[in-house]
């Protein structure tokens, strides 16, 4: 069953922002995913 | 402008050089023509006060010289007397000799007195060079420290900020999510560690900038920073007043930064003072002895003084009344006075200029 809910990209190099904004961004009910870089994000989706 | 009166000025020495000559040959002649000295001694006479005008004069006056002596020479004293005319072979040897030796001389010494001009150019370029270089330094020390310390406390700071939302998210509504919440609170300790953590180590760098504590003329120490300062004080209209007791012991200490110290007390002194024009802009530094162990080093301004609210906070790192300032200076002196065992205070009084004062311990 397909996951309605929209995806969050986020990309950040420090790993405490990166933490804090995926725990935010699923408190408000968002899916999250989360990289260290732009490259890691597009290694990602293909 | 200064160039004419300068051009005037050396036409007028040259022609009272030139005249002093004239003078002086006129004497000789009349002495040595009482008391008939031979033509040869009276030529190696006027020979010496070629030598002296030409020392200090340019080429056509040590010329004019020359031959002004060689046709006194000529009509008083070789014969046929008061005459004129290549009779002698002095006749010969006479002009050509003054001549030559004129014109060495004088080219000689007008080298000499321009190479010592350009040492003296080049010495003031280069201690305004050092000057510049010591405050580039000094700026971009505290820019750099800056940036990094900005950089390295936000990223915990803003995770702090996103994970205590999100501990109170987890919280809020029906369902709160405990193990969430808990998961971001631990985050929050973390990162508020990590961001202490940053701070330890730029105190650490901050103390860490290498003493080397050996026995110090105080007095010396502060004639060389003065050197650096000075340009800064005249281009800004202030006095800088130095009254170094001479009775000061050998103190044990950083030569840098001490120095460092210094400048610092000093350039703030100069910049409390930009805005005050009805009375005089006096920057004074004086050195002390205090008690039998200690010197004292005082820096005392003319400026507004230090208001109340300030007075508390001048030594706190980042506090700054400048518009320009990291608020950093009075900070690091005192952390280095602190670390030579020394104090570091201030008096004020409002309307009369702030003093600044620091103790350091004699070197035994």
């Amino acid at each position: 069953m397909q996951d309605e809910r929209a995806m969050v990209y986020v990309v950040d190099d420090d790993e405490s922002v990166r933490e804090s904004l995926e725990s935010l961004i699923r408190s408000a009910g968002l899916r999250v995913s989360a990289f260290a870089s732009a490259a890691r994000v597009s290694g990602e989706s293909t | 402008m200064l160039k004419t009166f300068k051009q005037e000025h050396k036409f007028w020495h040259s022609a009272v050089l030139v005249l002093s000559g004239g003078m002086a040959l006129a004497l000789l002649s009349y002495v040595c023509f009482q008391f008939h000295v031979n033509p040869t001694t009276v030529g190696l006479l006027f020979l010496i006060v070629i030598v002296l005008v030409s020392l200090r004069v340019s080429l056509l006056p040590a010329a004019l010289v020359a031959i002004v002596a060689y046709l006194c020479l000529d009509y008083f004293f070789t014969p046929p007397m008061f005459t004129l005319g290549m009779n002698q072979t002095l006749d010969y040897v006479a002009p050509i000799t003054y001549l030559v030796i004129a014109v060495v001389i004088s080219r000689l010494m007008s080298r000499v007195r321009k190479s010592l001009e350009d040492q003296k150019r080049a010495e003031e370029t280069l201690r305004r060079s050092q000057a510049e270089l010591a405050h580039v330094r000094r700026v971009m020390n505290m820019g750099e420290l800056a940036a990094s310390i900005a950089h390295e406390i936000n990223q915990p700071l803003s995770a702090i900020v996103n994970n205590g939302s999100a501990c109170l998210r987890w919280l809020a509504g029906d369902a709160p999510d405990i193990v969430e919440a808990q998961e971001a609170a631990q985050r929050i300790v973390r990162d508020g560690n990590r961001a202490a953590e940053v701070i330890t180590r730029i105190r650490g760098f901050l103390k860490k900038t290498e003493s080397e504590k050996s026995p110090l003329d105080i007095n010396q120490t502060i004639r060389e920073i003065i050197t650096v300062i000075k340009r800064e004080a005249v281009e800004n209209g202030v006095d800088l007043l130095m009254d170094l007791a001479s009775d000061i012991p050998p103190v044990l200490g950083d030569r840098v930064q001490l120095q460092q110290v210094i400048l610092n007390l000093l350039m703030n002194g100069v910049e409390a003072m930009t805005s005050v024009t009805e009375r005089p802009r006096r920057l004074s530094i004086s050195t002390r002895k205090h008690d039998p162990d200690k010197v004292l080093v005082i820096v005392r301004d003319s400026g507004s003084g230090i208001d109340h609210e300030s007075l508390e906070k001048i030594f706190d790192a980042f506090y700054t009344t400048k518009t320009e300032g990291m608020g950093m200076g009075l900070a690091i002196s005192r952390s280095i006075v602190e670390d030579h065992g020394g104090e570091l205070s201030v008096v004020t009084e409002n309307g009369s200029g702030a003093t600044f004062q620091f103790t350091l311990f004699r070197y035994q």
